[in-house]
């Protein structure tokens, strides 16, 4: 059963990831990349690991959703009317690529890998939990606030209006000078 | 009748109408909407969602638009004329038209291709879309560039100008400066709370409306005086018409602005509402009822914070600058934003409600009385203000800020013109 | 996987999910009847089956120059998304969901969140301007709902201290968790509902769009899209049920009688509030999520976090 399912899932992840190339429209390829993610969340469930698995289902859902955002910007062209060029600077990719799978090859070929100790804990999830806020903990928090730190400091960056566009050069305006109104109390 | 002709009989019971409305059709669709109410049969917002398209004084070429828009099985009806049919028994003919149509239908397929797109629920014909002006911005399509990509090979996005007859998407700046995609898509005449004929060509980006292009008053208006102001014009060509008789349209206008705009709104349940009584004011029902019907939906609608949430700030428009504009009516006195504007409509119809029971019989005196939608030059007005009101807002407030200016196109063009 | 599933659950349970979406369509028509101040008729109470009916007695219409495939597949995407999230719903006692998943919660969570995808498809596919701001307005909203929602949905889980549905019934034998998160309880209808694109939250179908993603959709697509998204209403009531009403317990009836009957409920007060609250629209609801909801949903986090910690969990 498992490797029926593994031999389901690996094609539909790698040729997804294939034609997100060959496709000439932006939410094709968008979408397709999604599948391709899908795929390889399904062989994390095969993995034992439900959680992973669940957890990339919503992140790359949630990221491939982002990026329509974008496409709001970029793309007023409903349906398959205008196709698109989804590959730049060809010779380059094509190199870069052949490198890459070449060196992982080698490596995944080369090395020896070391024999699995001990059994697979009981719970997966409870044991990726333990990791990461038990002794990795610093780390992985550390990380994360610097992530998002970087996050706000590249929309500060972005934004063209800052609080005093908004707010007036002393901030004395009660309400923002926005181009739309907000939600809350304005 | 076998099983499978039961069952269509049974899935088209109650089949969806679009009703087509022209410029000045008023009373047509008023005499639609009420028995579709009634019947229980719902009224399409979508020609892909229409088994019977109901014609009240539009163009023809907006009705064959709109028509080939539907999917078999369809029936195409005009509303009658004369008092020899009523729109009920024309509505019946065409279901039964309608299940004879599925029965002839079965076993031959041919998927038309629909003349769809922006379009297609606008029900508008292809070169009434051209018309948006892309001569002006063919300048921008050339020096765009894509940030970021790099390489000269980024030749998929040519702006073409057309693919297989449609319009392409154009460039030009969002309201933060930066240089993206905009379609050209005229608003109406078809769409759900919209005002009857009213055209408005509108650049999106996303769903913020960039600029107005052009406001325009499909066809030509029906015969007659418009609906909403005709005792009032009756009264000033010397008919008797009775104040009771005048202020119950008064009220009936109202509430007809008002179950659009919250229809527009999303508000179902209160804009069903307020059709039911502006149907009850026309059909001469006891006012006693209807005013203590009216008042509870009027305190509900003023206590909604959601509402207020959602419609405060939205196309403000201040007494002075309406009326140097020209605007008249509730708009020019509400004085303000949605908000003021639907309060006002709430107010002045609690006001007309009120002189109906005090006015008995005594005769509107058309020199001192204004009717419902303010002096006769105050639509096109109206229409002046539209633009520079919905300019730079989101779509869904663009349409909420026309449903509550809710021009009548009957008023706005003048006859003969 | 060492997930049990149940087999019999299998069959079972779409027949139910989509008997519960006919019950909610009939609700919601009967309940339109009485706004427009009709008599309810039987007409109306069949109103899912004839409407049903009529559509896959019509045309399947297609529109100029759309993105077929991409189209199809967000329309087919609905209901099928609706029903594996379903998958981890207990229809009775223990060991009545298709497969009580070690990570039911986030599973339940991941799939609805494919639903931003289908409705953006749905929305582009069709190449229609106002079916592709119904589609943005997905978006838009998917932004503003889904933080709230999955911080709800991980309060209750801690509060279990499990991801697994079956352990967090367990957990509330002795209070419901509606009890003691009301908050929870009502940010998850809320942002529930936001995320079956119901009520208030409608406004990627709404009538100011004609309609908005479903502006062209015709005949057997309209249906496979409207069923879908009754289905999807459904399966945020029916989850509703196992994460705050104590699951399958009750006195007197069986365990699926009462996960049945504690459905219906939240399916009526779903399907009731449409008519009584106004559209909210993204441009001013996406801050009331960020700066009142996300917040709130934290505090109770917190405080969640401080009882299990005391109680010694």
């Amino acid at each position: 059963m498992g490797s029926a399912i593994f031999f389901v899932l690996a094609p539909v992840a790698v040729l997804a990831g294939v034609l997100v190339f060959r496709v000439d429209s932006m939410v094709r390829a968008t979408f397709l990349l999604l599948v391709s993610f899908l795929g390889v969340a399904g062989l994390a469930f095969l993995l034992n690991s439900g959680f992973v698995g669940g957890i990339m289902l919503l992140m790359m859902t949630g990221e491939m959703v982002i990026m329509v955002v974008f496409m709001i910007m970029f793309m007023m062209n409903p349906g398959g009317l205008m196709p698109m060029k989804m590959v730049h600077n060809q010779r380059f990719s094509a190199c870069a690529a052949v490198l890459t799978f070449l060196g992982l090859a080698i490596v995944i070929l080369t090395v020896r890998w070391p024999a699995p100790k001990g059994v697979a804990p009981a719970d997966v999830t409870l044991s990726i939990g333990e990791g990461m806020m038990g002794s990795k903990m610093l780390v992985f928090l550390t990380a994360g606030v610097a992530l998002l730190a970087c996050m706000i400091a590249a929309l500060a960056l972005a934004t063209h209006r800052g609080r005093y566009d908004r707010y007036g050069d002393d901030l004395d305006r009660k309400t923002p000078d926005d181009a739309a109104r907000g939600g809350v109390g304005r | 009748m076998g099983v499978i002709d039961r069952l269509r009989a049974f899935g088209f019971r109650r089949p969806h109408v679009l009703v087509l409305v022209g410029t000045g059709a008023t009373r047509e669709r008023l005499a639609a909407e009420r028995w579709l109410r009634t019947q229980g049969w719902p009224v399409a917002a979508t020609p892909a969602d229409t088994d019977i398209l109901l014609v009240c004084g539009a163009d023809a070429t907006i009705a064959d638009a709109v028509y080939a828009g539907m999917p078999l099985p369809k029936v195409r009806i005009e509303f009658p004329r004369g008092a020899a049919t009523t729109v009920g028994r024309a509505l019946e003919d065409a279901r039964k038209h309608l299940i004879d149509e599925t029965q002839a239908r079965a076993g031959r397929r041919d998927p038309p291709q629909v003349p769809t797109r922006q379009e297609n629920h606008a029900g508008v014909p292809e070169p009434e879309a051209e018309r948006g002006g892309h001569g002006g911005h063919l300048a921008d399509r050339g020096g765009h560039e894509h940030g970021g990509h790099g390489g000269e090979e980024h030749s998929g996005h040519l702006h073409s100008g057309e693919v297989a007859g449609l319009a392409m998407a154009d460039r030009a700046a969002d309201r933060d400066g930066l240089k993206l995609d905009v379609l050209h898509v005229p608003l109406g005449p078809v769409l759900p709370g919209w005002p009857d004929g009213l055209v408005v060509d509108v650049v999106l980006q996303g769903d913020l409306v960039q600029e107005v292009t052009a406001v325009d008053v499909s066809g030509v208006p029906a015969a007659g005086m418009p609906f909403w102001s005709a005792p009032w014009l009756a009264a000033r060509a010397g008919e008797r018409v009775s104040v009771a008789e005048a202020e119950r349209r008064r009220a009936a206008s109202h509430l007809d602005s008002l179950h659009r705009l919250l229809l527009v709104l999303g508000a179902e349940g209160d804009s069903v509402q307020c059709a039911v009584l502006r149907d009850l004011l026309l059909t001469d029902a006891e006012i006693v009822d209807v005013t203590g019907r009216f008042l509870a939906l009027s305190r509900r609608l003023r206590k909604s914070r959601t509402i207020r949430r959602m419609t405060d700030g939205l196309g403000p428009l201040s007494a002075s600058a309406a009326r140097r504009a020209g605007v008249g009516g509730p708009a020019q006195r509400g004085d303000g934003d949605v908000t003021a504007r639907m309060s006002r409509w709430l107010l002045e119809t609690g006001e007309a409600l009120l002189a109906v029971r005090n006015g008995g019989e005594a005769l509107l005196d058309a020199d001192t009385s204004e009717g419902p939608r303010g002096p006769a030059s105050a639509e096109a007005a109206l229409l002046t203000v539209l633009p520079g009101l919905i300019a730079g807002t989101e779509l869904a407030a663009a349409r909420v800020i026309v449903a509550s200016l809710d021009p009548d196109c009957a008023g706005a063009v003048v006859p003969g013109a | 996987m060492p997930d049990v599933t149940v087999w019999w659950v299998l069959p079972v349970l779409p027949v139910v999910a989509l008997a519960l979406a006919t019950f909610a369509a009939s609700l919601d028509a009967v309940l339109g009847a009485r706004v427009a101040g009709r008599v309810v008729a039987l007409d109306d109470v069949v109103t899912p089956v004839r409407e049903g009916v009529r559509l896959l007695l019509t045309q399947r219409r297609t529109t100029r120059r759309p993105d077929s495939v991409v189209w199809r597949v967000g329309i087919g995407m609905v209901p099928v998304v609706a029903l594996l999230a379903a998958a981890v719903i207990p229809l009775g006692g223990a060991g009545t969901a298709l497969s009580d998943l070690d990570i039911g919660v986030v599973w339940w969570t991941a799939w609805l969140a494919l639903l931003w995808v289908a409705l953006y498809l749905v929305g582009w596919g069709g190449n229609s301007a106002l079916s592709l701001v119904g589609g943005y307005r997905f978006v838009a909203q998917a932004l503003a709902y889904e933080m709230p929602l999955a911080i709800t949905v991980i309060t209750v889980a801690l509060a279990g201290e499990s991801l697994r549905v079956g352990a967090i019934v367990e957990a509330q034998q002795g209070l419901w968790y509606v009890v003691w998160l009301p908050v929870g309880f009502v940010v998850y209808l809320l942002t529930g509902a936001a995320a079956a694109f119901w009520g208030p939250f409608a406004t990627p179908m709404g009538a100011d769009l004609a309609g908005g993603v479903t502006v062209e959709l015709s005949g057997v697509d309209r249906l496979v899209f409207l069923a879908g998204r009754y289905l999807v209403l459904v399966v945020v009531a029916a989850f509703a049920v196992p994460l705050f009403l104590g699951g399958g317990a009750g006195p007197l009836l069986p365990d699926w009688a009462w996960v049945l009957l504690k459905t219906s409920a939240v399916l009526w007060l779903l399907v009731w509030s449409r008519r009584r609250l106004a559209a909210v629209r993204m441009d001013r609801f996406e801050e009331f999520a960020w700066v009142v909801l996300i917040p709130v949903t934290l505090v109770q986090l917190f405080v969640v976090c401080v009882i299990v910690l005391s109680t010694g969990g």
